[in-house]
């Protein structure tokens, strides 16, 4: 079994991502917009960007392709959707836990919370 | 409402064409994918898609044609790139006329290209002594003889260029490949693309200078750009009409001087 550590630290567009398909299969638009509005408009990935990171977390085996496709309906065929493979859960949780715990430690100090209060209620 | 189809039409038309910049294998897996996202944006956002479009191409096309060159199928196809690259930068430096600053950046490209493992890492690795290294293969001792040869004369000449920049760039090159190239014999006995890679990055502009540069003498081996350009041939006119030619290189050199 892989080991999830090895992954770590993520780059900033993977652990979106991640945490963008955490809910469940997203094609590439609403990957997009997800990561929008996680990091408040902040990180903003362009085609490129997005499909560049795909491509890699599909190689790593972070993430999969499924073949399910929904209702023609409600969405167009030629969309490609991902999900997260038990793997990328991993990676995702030991992410997460890893900056939540650098943020408990960094909020402890007096000067931390001064700067920022809110990081000593993390 | 036809003139705004029409619009994001050519838009889409016009994306569609620069991802064209994108590496064959990944515009084959995601260009599709990547226009209709950019359909979608356009939609959303109209013509301001590109504001965000045109800074990730600038910064994605470069990185990927980086990936597909790393990701060539066998490491004699990435040191044929690097081979390439070299070659291209002396010819450019040499050939061209154009002076040392080609070379450098060339030099550099390729060490970026060939990046951590093969190269910058490489110094630091696991590596020979110096007898198995010069005896592994029956052209080691001449790559080792090259190397000293390079790493003498940039010691010797260190003193002999009148500017700090000639210094830098003269000796300070000729140390280097000198290094680089008993590294990469050394390196090379455990990693194989590592250890070539580093030969073949000394050894294309030490067979330049020593074959080149240096029969042509001064006026030819000076580094930086030549005036007035004419490269080999110009060098050995000038000489043979200012300084060593007897009466018969005057009688050559008088009736295309007046002209």
């Amino acid at each position: 079994m892989t080991d999830a550590g090895s992954f770590l630290p993520l780059p900033s567009a993977t652990l979106h991502i991640l945490v963008a398909l955490g809910p469940g299969e997203k094609h590439g638009y609403a990957i997009m917009g997800d990561v929008k509005e996680l990091s408040d408009g902040r990180v903003r990935m362009g085609p490129g960007t997005l499909y560049g990171s795909i491509k890699r977390m599909l190689a790593d085996g972070l993430i999969e392709e499924t073949l399910a496709r929904p209702d023609p309906a409600l969405d167009d065929q030629r969309r490609r959707y991902y999900r997260l493979t038990g793997l990328g859960e991993r990676v995702c949780a030991a992410e997460l836990q890893r900056l939540y715990a650098l943020v408990r430690r960094a909020g402890s100090p007096e000067w931390a919370q001064r700067l920022v209060p809110r990081l000593g209620q993390a | 409402m036809a003139d705004k189809h029409r619009s994001m039409g050519r838009h889409a038309s016009l994306y569609r064409a620069l991802v064209v910049l994108y590496p064959r294998s990944f515009r084959k897996e995601y260009g599709e994918a990547m226009n209709q996202l950019f359909g979608d944006r356009l939609r959303e956002l109209g013509a301001r898609a590109w504001l965000e479009t045109v800074a990730d191409l600038v910064r994605t096309v470069p990185h990927q044609r980086m990936e597909a060159v790393m990701a060539s199928p066998s490491p004699g196809t990435r040191v044929g790139v690097l081979v390439a690259f070299v070659a291209a930068a002396v010819a450019a430096s040499i050939g061209l006329g154009g002076g040392v600053v080609p070379l450098l950046v060339v030099i550099a490209a390729v060490l970026v290209i060939v990046g951590k493992r093969a190269v910058i890492s490489a110094p630091f690795g696991e590596r020979a002594p110096l007898w198995p290294a010069v005896t592994q293969a029956w052209w080691a001792p001449l790559g080792a003889l090259l190397g000293v040869a390079m790493i003498v004369l940039g010691i010797g000449t260190i003193f002999e260029a009148h500017n700090l920049g000639g210094r830098i760039i003269g000796s300070g090159l000729l140390l280097l490949l000198g290094c680089t190239m008993l590294l990469g014999l050394m390196r090379r006995p455990f990693d194989r693309v590592a250890g070539n890679s580093m030969i073949l990055v000394a050894t294309v502009p030490a067979f330049a200078f020593f074959w080149i540069i240096v029969p042509a003498g001064p006026a030819a081996g000076r580094l930086g750009p030549r005036r007035g350009g004419g490269g080999r041939g110009r060098a050995r006119h000038l000489r043979l009409g200012r300084r060593d030619a007897g009466p018969a290189g005057d009688r050559r050199c008088v009736p295309r001087c007046r002209s």
